[in-house]
């Protein structure tokens, strides 16, 4: 049973009209059967008074009200009965029964203002430990957000906002918490998502008090209170505030930079935080997911972390999410090339500068996923880092260090040079259309396969030298042994530079030629030699086809040369056989320009020096 | 019955359903609303209440409005009678 609250003496009032009301409708008569449709409804309207509307007011005007006592055993201070008490404590109503149960479905616009005023003293510790009122309040709440009316009314009497919210805010983190730990698993994420229904809930009341076609609002006017607000709590209501792209991007880091400079504030009397509970969505989450609705606002958003990225990489639970906002504010469907550069680069050199702390405290969990996120931060824009383009930089040195720091990574590096979907995504994208240039196609292969040699190289020399250092280490031991001297290194064992005395038995073990760094590189040319060789010979049939189909060349010329796979000059190979079928089919003057330039993107891109062909 | 007497009948029909109207919008119980409002009791009942009250009004008043309109067409059918049988060949 419900309460109902009531001025005694305007409730007297009511009843004498009532009776009055009743004997007015009853002096109404008419016998005309025109009439007979009136006459029903001033019967029905007799019988209403009568039966129902005036037996409640003169009980209520007969019967004493409750007392204090008595509204307590009835729960008046629960929730639900906000408007009941506000009118009884804060105006002096009278209270009693009310014969019928309140509809939760429906909101006056006097329930909307007395919840406000409720839930400015609300013990929110109590309510979230009622799931009853906890889910009564998210209903509430939802159909107040879903009324104009109903919000300005709910936002008259509603101010305090960082105390509610850092509330509810802090036992959310804390069921969090607790339902990673075990225990009724379903009742705590139950009322978790109470909690968020509420979080939506005042979002959308406070929707209603954004200024129309807004953009680029202060956080003040955002969320009231915001400033004094945790910022994990804030982010729960902003995540549901359908925000502009540069607003939620300004939010976004003014809370990010709030938490990360300030992340623990508990061991006082603050309240509890995500800060406090190392598991689950903290702040960085709540906000990640929302930015990851909107494209421009990801991209908004890390031109305005680049001066703190601690608060992008370091902030997260799931740094999968901050490396899907970066990706997502450089995709090229949504960026120019200056402005991904400016984020890019930043973001590589961040992580260079950076890297021991990626790897063990700032991506905690992360399993090194960093590397593979830079992979894919740069599959789309690698035209970009090509000597020759500036679009990122005008300094090649500083887009070539940015690429080969990405290149150290060996699952980086299989990722982009494997991956040929989403670099030819890029390398269409800085073409602007849908067909990719040669000469980036060229640049780009290029530079992979240089970067992929040096690292190659790199690698086979640092094998040896660790070996070298092993080497040397036999031969100590040997020498000590056979008190002969001990000679350095093993590229001398493996000249034969072994004095007297020495380890034969290592010697005989190091006669092979067990590294070989221009080896390394001879073929890692060679497979460059072929790719590129592959990719001119293929430019060269779609070239003579076209032609062929323009009527510019006759269709004896085809086909073109092919890619010669049994030589060990591929390059070569083509280039002779390019030139001997050009000049034997008479191929000359603009026709012969526009083949020798489609196919020397590639071939001369291809090329191998002769020193190497030499040691081959 | 005579044309004259029809439309005698239809315009005494119209004042009465004239005078039933009247009556409805000057009820007392078409102010019942404006006591039975939030400034005088909240809950449920009384939410329930005023709802009733504010239907059953504009349910008094719209039968008042079909009154005095089916009282104007008796008016309008009484005068088409009695404009008939002026123009009826043998009447004087």
């Amino acid at each position: 049973m419900s309460l109902l609250a009531y001025d005694p003496e305007r409730v007297g009032r009511l009843q004498r009209a009532m009776g009055e009301a009743a004997d007015g409708l009853r002096a109404i008569s008419c016998t005309d059967p025109a009439a007979a449709d009136a006459m029903r409804v001033v019967r029905a309207t007799i019988c209403q008074l009568d039966s129902t509307w005036l037996p409640l007011v003169t009980g209520l005007v007969s019967c004493d009200p409750l007392s204090l006592r008595q509204r307590r055993s009835e729960r008046i201070d629960d929730l639900d009965q906000s408007l009941i008490r506000v009118m009884s404590s804060g105006y002096g109503w009278a209270v009693q029964h009310d014969p019928l149960s309140d509809d939760p479905a429906t909101v006056t616009p006097q329930e909307a203002r007395a919840l406000g005023a409720t839930l400015n003293e609300i013990d929110v510790t109590a309510l979230v430990n009622d799931p009853v009122q906890l889910h009564w309040l998210a209903r509430q709440l939802a159909i107040i957000g879903g009324d104009a009316g109903l919000s300005s009314q709910f936002l008259a009497n509603f101010h305090e906002w960082a105390r509610l919210c850092d509330g509810l805010g802090s036992e959310r983190a804390h069921r969090l918490a607790a339902a990673s730990t075990g225990g009724t698993m379903n009742e705590r994420t139950a009322v978790v998502a109470d909690l968020d229904a509420v979080f939506a809930g005042l979002a959308d009341v406070q929707q209603h008090a954004l200024p129309n076609g807004h953009t680029d609002l202060a956080a003040a006017v955002v969320v009231p209170q915001i400033d004094r607000m945790n910022p994990y709590s804030a982010a729960l209501v902003v995540q549901h505030l359908r925000l502009d792209s540069t607003t939620l991007a300004f939010v976004t880091d003014s809370l990010l930079r709030r938490w990360w400079a300030e992340p623990i504030a508990s061991g006082s009397d603050d309240p509890t935080t995500d800060a406090d509970h190392f598991v689950g969505a903290n702040t960085a989450d709540v906000l990640f997911a929302a930015l990851l609705c909107d494209a421009a606002a990801c991209r908004k958003y890390m031109q305005l972390a680049l001066p703190h990225l601690d608060t992008v990489f370091a902030t997260a639970d799931d740094p999968r999410l901050a490396f899907r906002v970066v990706l997502a504010g450089t995709a090229p469907s949504t960026t120019d090339a200056a402005v991904a550069g400016g984020i890019v680069l930043p973001v590589i050199e961040y992580f260079s500068q950076a890297e021991y702390r990626c790897d063990v405290v700032l991506c905690d969990g992360g399993g090194g996923e960093w590397r593979l996120f830079l992979a894919d931060l740069v599959a789309p824009w690698l035209v970009q880092f090509t000597p020759l383009n500036e679009q990122f930089s005008d300094d090649p040195d500083r887009t070539k260090h940015a690429l080969a720091f990405v290149f150290e990574g060996d699952a980086a590096r299989a990722r982009l040079l494997t991956d040929a979907a989403s670099s030819t995504a890029g390398v269409r994208a800085a073409a602007g259309d849908d067909a990719a240039r040669p000469q980036d196609i060229a640049a780009v292969v290029t530079m992979l396969y240089r970067l992929a040699l040096e690292t190659d190289v790199a690698d086979e020399q640092a094998r040896q030298q660790q070996f070298d250092s092993l080497a040397t280490l036999a031969s100590i031991a040997a020498s000590a042994a056979t008190g002969v001297a001990p000679v350095v290194g093993g590229a001398a064992l493996l000249a034969g530079v072994v004095v007297d005395g020495g380890s034969a038995s290592l010697q005989t073990v190091l006669s092979g030629n067990m590294f070989d760094p221009e080896g390394v590189e001879d073929d890692a040319l060679y497979r460059k030699a072929l790719a590129l060789t592959a990719a001119a010979t293929d430019v060269l049939a779609a070239a003579a086809l076209q032609l062929v189909a323009d009527g510019q060349l006759p269709p004896t010329v085809l086909p073109t040369p092919q890619l010669d796979l049994t030589t060990k000059y591929p390059d070569r190979e083509f280039r002779h056989a390019y030139e001997a079928w050009a000049n034997g089919h008479q191929i000359g003057g603009d026709t012969r320009a526009l083949l020798d330039s489609a196919v020397n993107e590639f071939a001369n891109a291809a090329m191998v020096s002769d020193s190497v062909y030499a040691r081959a | 019955m005579p044309p004259t007497a029809a439309a005698d009948q239809l315009r005494r029909r119209a004042e009465t359903l004239h005078g039933t109207a009247a009556a409805l919008q000057q009820l007392t119980a078409l102010g019942l609303h404006l006591l039975a409002g939030p400034e005088t009791w909240v809950g449920p009942s009384p939410q329930s209440c005023l709802q009733d009250l504010c239907t059953r009004r504009n349910l008094l008043l719209a039968e008042a409005d079909a009154l005095e309109a089916e009282a104007r067409r008796f008016r309008r059918v009484a005068d088409e009678i009695d404009a008939q049988a002026a123009t009826a060949p043998g009447v004087q």
